[in-house]
């Protein structure tokens, strides 16, 4: 299960620059699959980059233990984030249709438990100070590696079973 | 002479699957030589901001490849986005000849 829309079938192109809301349809559908989460058997993983290369790498590294999703803008981002409620995302910075903070913004202001790991190439202060505002749960430079990516699922997997203990 | 890719990394991430390795070796080639044609026209069309923005997506991938020079080339190009044409005009010609050495040595792992 997972998977990612594709733009040749998909008759709708994200705008230039991408709405940080969801519709009344996406807040619904929202709020009903947030109900089912802890439920859910195998982690939901939203990977959120526009580069095909890269997002197929990280995909297909995941894939194989968990339910995954790939996003190329956030207008797809959206969708899946409200469809899904994913547990983790993993999210690029710079998006064609969106600022990657603007977007980790929104996806915490609906759902303060989403853990959110943002991405980059680029290794400036104001990325990591303004993550840091957004109050993401990490930080990952690109070149991916394993370790940081399983690093990150292992903190966050940590931290569900310590507040599902409390 | 040094390989133009380390390809430990990704293999590190694959995890010997030869077959989303090979999907990945093709995804590189059809984003790049796409990229390469972006920063080809934002130099005709004189669109810094075009330019960044490939050179930038081009860094990522080439970095999560392993063609370690090719990345620095894409940097290089992304930080002097506003600088001269014909400097621009050079990184790129060194792009694409950095580009042909990662496909011809992409290929032969293939075959």
């Amino acid at each position: 299960m997972g998977g990612s829309l594709d733009n040749k079938t998909d008759p709708l192109s994200p705008p230039q620059q991408t709405k940080l809301e969801l519709s009344a349809h996406q807040r619904d559908a929202l709020q009903k699959v947030l109900s089912r989460r802890p439920l859910r058997p195998k982690l939901e993983i939203l990977i959120v980059e526009d580069q095909d290369f890269s997002r197929k790498l990280l995909m297909g590294l995941l894939q194989r233990e968990h339910v995954c999703f790939g996003a190329r803008n956030a207008f797809e981002a959206i969708h899946y984030f409200a469809e899904h409620a994913p547990d983790i995302i993993f999210l690029d910075i710079e998006l064609p249709d969106q600022d990657g903070h603007g977007l980790a913004g929104l996806f915490k202001k609906l759902d303060p438990q989403t853990y959110i790991v943002m991405v980059t190439g680029n290794s400036y202060k104001k990325d990591v100070e303004k993550a840091r505002e957004n109050q993401v749960h990490g930080f990952i430079a690109k070149p991916y590696s394993k370790q940081s990516i399983f690093n990150a699922i292992d903190v966050y997997s940590k931290s569900k079973l310590k507040r599902s203990s409390l | 002479m040094t390989a133009p890719v380390n390809l430990s990394n990704l293999r590190e991430m694959t995890d010997g699957d030869k077959e989303l390795e090979e999907a990945l070796f093709q995804e590189f080639f059809s984003s790049t030589e796409a990229l390469l044609d972006q920063l080809n026209e934002a130099l005709n069309s004189n669109d810094p901001e075009a330019w960044r923005a490939a050179a930038h997506a081009l860094k990522g991938t080439s970095y999560n490849l392993g063609a370690q020079k090719l990345g620095d080339y894409c940097k290089t190009a992304q930080e002097g986005h506003t600088g001269p044409h014909e400097e621009k005009a050079a990184l790129l010609m060194s792009l694409r000849k950095e580009y042909q050495g990662v496909k011809e040595f992409l290929e032969n792992e293939l075959n």
